[in-house]
């Protein structure tokens, strides 16, 4: 009984240790973006004080006002809106196809294919990039969304955590349903992709937050002002000729809101999503 | 069966692709967002020829514009389609393309895609070497001398520093656009409670040193302000070198420094240049009040963290803005390297870059646009908005100038410094310009924190940069 108590106040001391650190780390973890929360409504001569202020004095919304005044955001947040959507989109249904092939179907060479296509993960995007705007620029791809968004369209990465999902799936399901006269694709659209929505939740909000935050692409194969994305759009508001912290806080937050509203619509999806293909491998 | 699914798979991909596709276009209505009043140019009548047919032609104008620099970019642009550009069918559509333009320009030229250069491109003097690897440059030198389109700015009306700062092998190869020196920062209250006088600066670097000691406070041994705080990157330290060599000039490397031809090695081991540098900063470092980490060392400035600081012409407003509240600013000439070294500044900055897109009522609309942007009143303009030195003489003796300098006494020290600079004080043309950046920025760190001697310092730099360089050459021969 006295061992019994002992091993429950440890296992509760254990707990209690791990839930501190956990707060820890995720104060640390959130202080920039608090910071720059705070920065935000804050009056120029307030952000560089010695010692650092972390709360605005008297909250202002000037710079948002200038940051909507010199840069059109709103106008570079659509176009981001629709590349990461396009994007994401694109991910999960090439990928759940792929991943469906290479889960459900056997065919000769489909580890080696799979290899390969896991592979790509290990090409650095940098290395690629001269040879990927010589294809975009000859397909006259150039300042078109497509072609901002094209080396975007599938990757790896998700194409392997859909698979380990399906293959969660007994393959007597799928010859049950087959029997039962269900074919392929059926199987695909009714039964797997309803039973894999938290993958896909997770996949989505991954690429779309991965997406949104590119930079070097979009601006590479764009050359129209009012094309461009918010990541350049942000860029051009920082300058080492002059200080204007608050405007640019002010450009990060409002940047920051789509990724942390799709987030939360998302969710509770994305544990059991991420989750879901640990086990099976 | 497994072959319609593939079929059926592959329209649904097609689909998908369409509809990601969705939206795209690419409808070029242009966009001006002048925050800032431009300056109107109505009398200034260049070049007759006209627009063919009466048409508008567009012509793009890529920028590396950031910040306040941005705004005033715009402004500009916006004041020469409402203009010029409206008198003449031209209309300048600006694209700000990262914080150097001559990076996305050498991802298209290595592509080969030449059709999607811009007509105008805003080039640093460090992008200069890469400009003239690209086939369908259109150097100002050759506009000017096939005297095919009229020219309101004339060559002699630039400055002679900023002509040569873009210059390769007498050739003007992109037109001075925002132009600036470096320039010392200093503290005058914290000078005069130093006990120094504030109004007489240091003029050579072992007045420097005397300067950083009296100006750093301890508290035991901990440094709570720094006399100095300036990290040494290649931009300073071939500052500091400028006015070391014979003739009061030093060109930093061979074939000037690059612009008499291809830079092959660094001249300022050989010449003793370097080590007459180091010996000089060695009384500095010394001192144990000289911090060569670039923090945030304006602001740190700013907050009172240091007493001195080296910095561009074009942050002294910022300066300005950032120290009002706290204490008097004051701004000098760098100091020379010894009594018997030169004054003077290298020139930084970037230029305007024209490229052939094979139709020369494009290059015309350009020329235009270029000239609009070096013209007298827009200079002043940017002198006012941003602090960059205007590279047309004609802007120094417009009323206005002499007026905006009454009211911003400060800003004439930069173009005094500017006036006492030979011409070839430059920053060399070295391609490889991120190695010596390294080198020099790393080894000043090193040194200050004893893990190197000056020696090795000074060997690392020139040693380690000219076989790089010599790697390069071969490579690229």
């Amino acid at each position: 009984m006295k061992s019994n108590g002992f091993f429950r106040a440890r296992k509760l001391a254990g707990h209690a240790a791990f839930q501190i650190i956990a707060i820890g780390v995720g104060l640390v973890l959130m202080f920039p973006i608090f910071y720059a929360f705070s920065v935000s409504f804050m009056r120029p001569t307030q952000v560089l004080t010695i010692p650092p202020s972390f709360f605005p004095d008297q909250p202002t919304l000037e710079n948002y006002r200038t940051v909507l005044e010199i840069s059109p955001l709103f106008r570079y947040m659509v176009n981001s809106l629709i590349i990461a959507v396009g994007a994401s989109l694109s991910r999960i249904i090439v990928g759940s196809m792929a991943a469906f092939a290479f889960a459900f179907f056997k065919f000769p060479g489909r580890n080696l294919l799979f290899m390969l296509c896991l592979g790509t993960i290990m090409i650095p995007g940098d290395v690629v990039l001269v040879t990927n705007y010589r294809t975009v620029a000859s397909l006259g791809l150039i300042n078109t969304y497509f072609g901002m968004m094209v080396i975007f369209l599938v990757n790896a990465m998700n194409i392997f955590m859909l698979r380990q999902n399906f293959l969660t799936f007994s393959l007597s399901l799928k010859e049950a349903s087959y029997i039962d006269g269900c074919g392929n694709f059926k199987f695909f659209c009714r039964i797997l992709v309803p039973t894999s929505v938290p993958t896909m939740a997770t996949v989505f909000i991954s690429s779309f937050i991965s997406v949104w935050n590119t930079y070097l692409w979009p601006m590479v194969v764009n050359n129209r002002a009012e094309m461009q994305t918010v990541q350049v759009g942000i860029t051009r508001l920082n300058s080492a000729d002059g200080v204007v912290f608050g405007p640019i806080m002010a450009g990060a937050v409002l940047v920051m809101v789509p990724t942390i509203g799709i987030f939360l619509i998302f969710r509770k999806k994305i544990v059991s999503g991420i989750m879901g293909g640990s086990v099976k491998g | 069966m497994k072959k319609a699914l593939s079929l059926l798979m592959a329209s649904a991909l097609l689909l998908g692709l369409l509809a990601a596709c969705g939206g795209g276009g690419s409808s070029a209505a242009p966009e001006s967002t002048g925050g800032t009043e431009a300056p109107a140019q109505g009398e200034e009548q260049g070049s007759e020829t006209p627009a063919p047919g009466g048409e508008t032609v567009t012509i793009e104008f890529w920028n590396s514009a950031e910040g306040a620099m941005a705004t005033s970019v715009d402004a500009l642009v916006a004041e020469f389609n409402s203009s010029v550009g409206a008198d003449k069918g031209i209309h300048v559509e600006a694209i700000f393309q990262g914080s150097d333009v001559t990076e996305k320009l050498n991802t298209l030229a290595q592509a080969g895609d030449y059709a999607n250069f811009p007509d105008v491109g805003q080039i640093y003097s460090a992008g200069i070497p890469d400009m003239l690897q690209m086939d369908n440059l259109l150097p100002i030198d050759d506009v000017y001398d096939s005297g095919k389109f009229e020219s309101s700015v004339e060559k002699g009306d630039i400055i002679e520093n900023f002509q040569r700062t873009y210059t390769f092998e007498g050739r003007l190869i992109g037109m001075p656009f925002n132009a600036s020196t470096m320039l010392f920062y200093y503290n005058k209250d914290a000078a005069r409670e130093a006990g120094l006088d504030a109004e007489t600066p240091p003029s050579t670097i072992a007045e420097l040193a005397e300067w950083t000691e009296a100006l750093t406070i301890r508290d035991g041994d901990a440094v709570t302000r720094y006399g100095l705080n300036i990290q040494v990157d290649r931009y300073e330290l071939v500052n500091y070198l400028a006015g070391i060599g014979a003739d009061g000039v030093n060109y930093i490397g061979d074939n000037g420094g690059g612009r008499d031809g291809m830079m092959t090695k660094l001249t300022i081991g050989e010449d003793g240049s370097l080590m007459k540098l180091l010996n000089e900063w060695e009384k500095v470092v010394n001192t144990g009040g000289f911090k060569a980490v670039n923090d945030n060392e304006r602001e740190e400035f700013a907050v009172g963290m240091s007493a001195m600081n080296y910095q561009s012409s074009s942050q002294l407003s910022t300066m300005i803005e950032l120290t009002k509240d706290s204490f008097e600013l004051g701004v000098a000439f760098l100091p020379r390297n010894s009594e018997e070294d030169a004054w003077g500044a290298s020139v930084g900055g970037g230029s305007l870059c024209m490229f052939d897109l094979g139709d020369e009522t494009r290059q015309w609309a350009a020329w235009e646009f270029v000239q609009f942007m070096v013209s007298p009143e827009s200079q002043l303009f940017l002198l006012k908005n941003n602090g960059y030195l205007p590279v047309n003489d004609n802007t120094y003796s417009m009323p206005e100038y002499e007026a905006f300098i009454e009211e911003q006494p400060l800003a004439a020290v930069p173009v005094e410094q500017l006036r006492i600079s030979h011409p070839h004080m430059q920053e060399p043309l070295d391609i490889l310009n991120w190695e010596l950046n390294a080198l020099a920025r790393d080894g000043f760190i090193d040194w200050v924190d004893g893990k190197v001697t000056k020696e090795q310092l000074h060997d690392n730099i020139v040693d380690g940069f000219n076989a790089k360089l010599e790697e390069y050459l071969r490579a690229n021969a």
